[in-house]
């Protein structure tokens, strides 16, 4: 495949170092990458734009087959190419390494690490470096400097390309439209070449040594990542997805603070060639309850407090209120807008950058932040009283709000409504939230709570069932289906196995599925024109109740179908091509592989013979 | 030096600042808490950290307001405006420097370059402190050239 085509989304693996992260696709190019922080601008975006976004390829001058996968248990990507004169791999990492080992020894910044190595005959290799810091809007002009390498300086960042070619081999070719390095070589079987791309910007570069030392730091990676997963105690029903899944949550989360990215990725459109395409590159509270209930299942405890720190202390801003998403250090300003000289993937335009879902008013919210601190509960002895404080001020919004109109779960564009999810996780908030107070001797108004619970389940229970369709809806007095009402024995709300929950079940496979993918919803005026493939939680939380309700043999079946649409690295977009099995929208996304890993876990209770609780 | 003066109006300037901060936070328009900040430093208790902060800062309110006096007997300028004009300057170099010093001299904060270990520490403050919100600086600037002003205006 040429630098001109479009690779599918399902042909990229994620690389990151726990701050940004960069997309390398199964032809050799790095065609997305944002320095210093995920939702920084972009230095490469060839994913949104062939020309301008700028890339790193290194790829077979011949012709190729080539294939991807990580190395065990680490998230270093090897990518091998098989040509007509021998065989060849490309491993990508970001080096990683320990705190304390970064105190005792300078550590770039970001760097990618490339290391070329030849396996059988030889493969000649060409080296192509674009380059286009500020998400490609002007060209930067690239500078050899000699030994220290190749530069290009946006303002005061500095991108800067290292490589164990001899100088003269790489040319380099800078023009109004162009500035680009090049270089075309040989590798032999059991030799290296090593390409290393750093960022700077606030103080010099730390510029890190290639050969011998970038073997070392490639080495230092892997044990390091080796050493994290050391930590997962799951070991049940796919546990090879669950350990992928885990391995690509820990690189959308953000380590300076704790929090944890919805995607790393903008504008990868949810229908090809549509206006569906939006910026994820932001922390959505609402994930507080699966990030925090799937990290402490499977024994990363670290990480889960992490990212409750980061909901409980980032969102001082905007209390009592919670706002619908923050950047990794919880800004709430984050305004939508259009960069317009980006084609956008396959010409699916707007490229947006910014999220105006920020303004809008989703009732969840509060109930999965609540679900999220009572997932963490067992290892807090006691809160501050400042938290107290926060956390009881959530219930008191709750009481307040619930009987409000919500954008919903979906953050719809057509304007509020009475959505059946946001009423149930505002149940399941003063549900939570009763606990905590009476297992900390919280004084709180508990009659106040009690009342409001008991009200909102009475509203789900008259309105949000619609006897005739036989299902929970998607709104209240509604005829819509909606499988994001699939959470509610999830939640806790009520059991797998009830009635009413069954059917909504029967209903929702028989009318939001095909080809073994669910739909959240149908035919439902969203506010935004244009289709859209099914949704990948919508499977796993299927597959999670039916393990709930004792059906195994089903929920494996709804399990697996969405497997067979695996790419070959274990990643995950937010939707898939009902008729295709294309990946559709930002990709990876943190709130599918938490589906995945919740239906694995359940399903592993199920057939261990434990209804899950 | 008039040490009456001295020790109550550098003690009655830093509750003025010490208010002024909190009531911006209070407000939402940062997140930064110095005393917060100071009393982590010896313990990773909360509730401790908050009131031993308030400690440590009213004593570095002390100790700055004699530096402040020690100007203005310099220049014998004991007006507000130059009070509130070193204010800024207090401000700045602790915006510019002093906060981005602060995870390197901090045992419990992290710094911008940490990952992927995990952090259970306090966020890095970022460049004008700005990771603590977009009003942080404005409100640490106002803060502190009114800590100066009071000092202007009331040292005798």
């Amino acid at each position: 495949m040429s630098v001109e085509e479009f690779p599918r989304i399902s042909e990229y693996g994620l690389i990151g170092d726990a701050r940004t992260a960069a997309l390398v696709s199964r032809y050799g190019s790095v065609e997305w990458c944002c320095f210093p922080h995920f939702d920084s601008p972009s230095a490469f975006a060839a994913i949104l734009d062939r020309e301008r976004g700028g890339f790193f390829s290194l790829c077979p001058a011949d012709e190729f087959s080539s294939e991807q996968r990580y190395i065990e248990n680490t998230n270093v990507l090897e990518t091998t190419f098989q040509t007509g004169s021998g065989r060849v791999r490309i491993l990508d990492l970001f080096s990683v390494t320990t705190e304390d080992q970064k105190r005792r020894a300078f550590w770039p910044d970001h760097e990618i690490l490339r290391i070329v190595e030849g396996l059988e005959g030889e493969v000649r290799i060409v080296m192509r470096y674009a380059p286009r810091p500020d998400y490609g809007k002007n060209i930067f002009p690239l500078e050899n400097r000699g030994n220290i390498g190749i530069a290009c300086s946006c303002d005061e960042k500095l991108l800067l390309l290292r490589t164990t070619l001899p100088a003269s081999s790489v040319d380099i070719r800078n023009g109004l439209e162009v500035a680009e390095a090049t270089a075309t070589f040989t590798i032999k079987a059991g030799t290296q070449v090593h390409f290393s791309v750093v960022y700077a910007e606030d103080a010099p570069a730390v510029i890190p040594p290639l050969g011998e030392p970038a073997v070392a730091r490639l080495e230092e990676s892997i044990g390091y990542w080796k050493q994290w997963m050391s930590q997962c105690k799951y070991d049940g029903a796919y546990a090879e997805h669950v350990r992928r899944s885990v391995l690509m949550l820990k690189l959308l989360s953000f380590a300076p603070s704790g929090a944890l990215v919805a995607a790393p990725t903008t504008s990868l459109p949810e229908h090809i060639g549509g206006i569906r395409n939006w910026d994820y590159r932001f922390c959505w509270p609402r994930d507080a309850s699966g990030i925090i209930r799937t990290m402490v299942a499977l024994g990363f405890h670290d990480e889960a407090d992490a990212f409750l720190s980061w909901i409980l202390y980032t969102t001082w801003l905007t209390r009592p209120n919670l706002q619908v998403l923050y950047s990794v250090y919880g800004h709430t300003n984050i305004r939508e807008k259009i960069i317009d000289w980006l084609t956008g993937y396959r010409s699916s335009r707007p490229v947006r950058i910014g999220n105006a879902a920020e303004k809008q008013f989703q009732l969840d919210v509060y109930g999965e932040v609540l679900d999220g601190i009572y997932s963490f509960s067992p290892y807090v002895a006691k809160f501050d009283r400042e938290t107290r404080d926060f956390i009881l001020s959530l219930g008191k919004a709750i009481c307040k709000l619930w009987d409000q109109p919500d954008e919903g779960i979906w953050e719809v564009r057509s304007g509020p409504a009475h959505h059946t999810h946001s009423k149930v996780l505002a149940w399941v908030g003063l549900d939570r939230l009763i606990w905590l107070a009476k297992k900390y001797s919280w004084k709180a108004p508990f009659e106040q709570f009690e009342s409001a619970k008991n009200k909102i389940r009475e509203a789900i229970e008259s309105r949000g069932f619609n006897p005739a369709l036989g299902a929970y809806t998607r709104t209240l007095d509604g005829a819509e289906l909606d499988a994001s009402v699939l959470v509610m024995p999830i939640v806790g709300y009520c059991d797998a196995s009830s009635p009413r929950m069954r059917s909504t079940c029967k209903v929702i496979c028989e009318n939001l599925s095909s080809n073994g993918l669910i739909w959240r919803y149908r035919h439902v005026d969203d506010g935004v024109t244009g289709p859209e493939g099914s949704f990948g939680i919508c499977n796993f939380w299927m597959a999670e109740v039916l393990a709930r309700a004792g059906k195994l043999d089903q929920a494996r079946h709804y399990f697996e179908q969405i497997l067979k649409r695996e790419n070959t690295v274990g990643l995950w977009p937010e939707e898939i091509d009902t008729a295709t099995g294309e990946y559709l929208g930002n990709y990876p996304q943190g709130f599918t592989h938490i589906g995945l890993i919740n239906a694995a876990i359940a399903i592993s209770k199920a057939s261990e013979g434990v209804k899950a609780a | 030096m008039n040490l009456g003066h001295a020790l109550f109006w550098g003690f009655a300037s830093t509750i003025i600042l010490t208010t002024l901060m909190s009531g911006c936070r209070g407000l939402g328009l940062t997140r930064m808490d110095i005393p917060f900040m100071l009393g982590a430093m010896f313990t990773p208790n909360r509730d401790s950290a908050k009131w031993l902060g308030i400690l440590i800062h009213l004593v570095n309110g002390w100790a700055f307001a004699f530096i402040y006096i020690e100007a203005f007997q310099l220049t014998g300028l004991r007006f507000w405006w130059f009070g509130a004009a070193i204010g800024l300057v207090h401000a700045m170099f602790i915006l510019l420097v002093g906060v981005r010093i602060l995870p390197g001299v901090h045992p419990r904060m992290a710094d911008e370059l940490r990952g992927p270990d995990p952090t259970r520490q306090l966020e890095p403050p970022g460049y004008l402190a700005l990771h603590y919100g977009r009003g942080t600086p404005i409100t640490t600037i106002l803060a502190h050239i009114v800590y100066g002003a009071v000092l202007g205006l009331f040292y005798r």
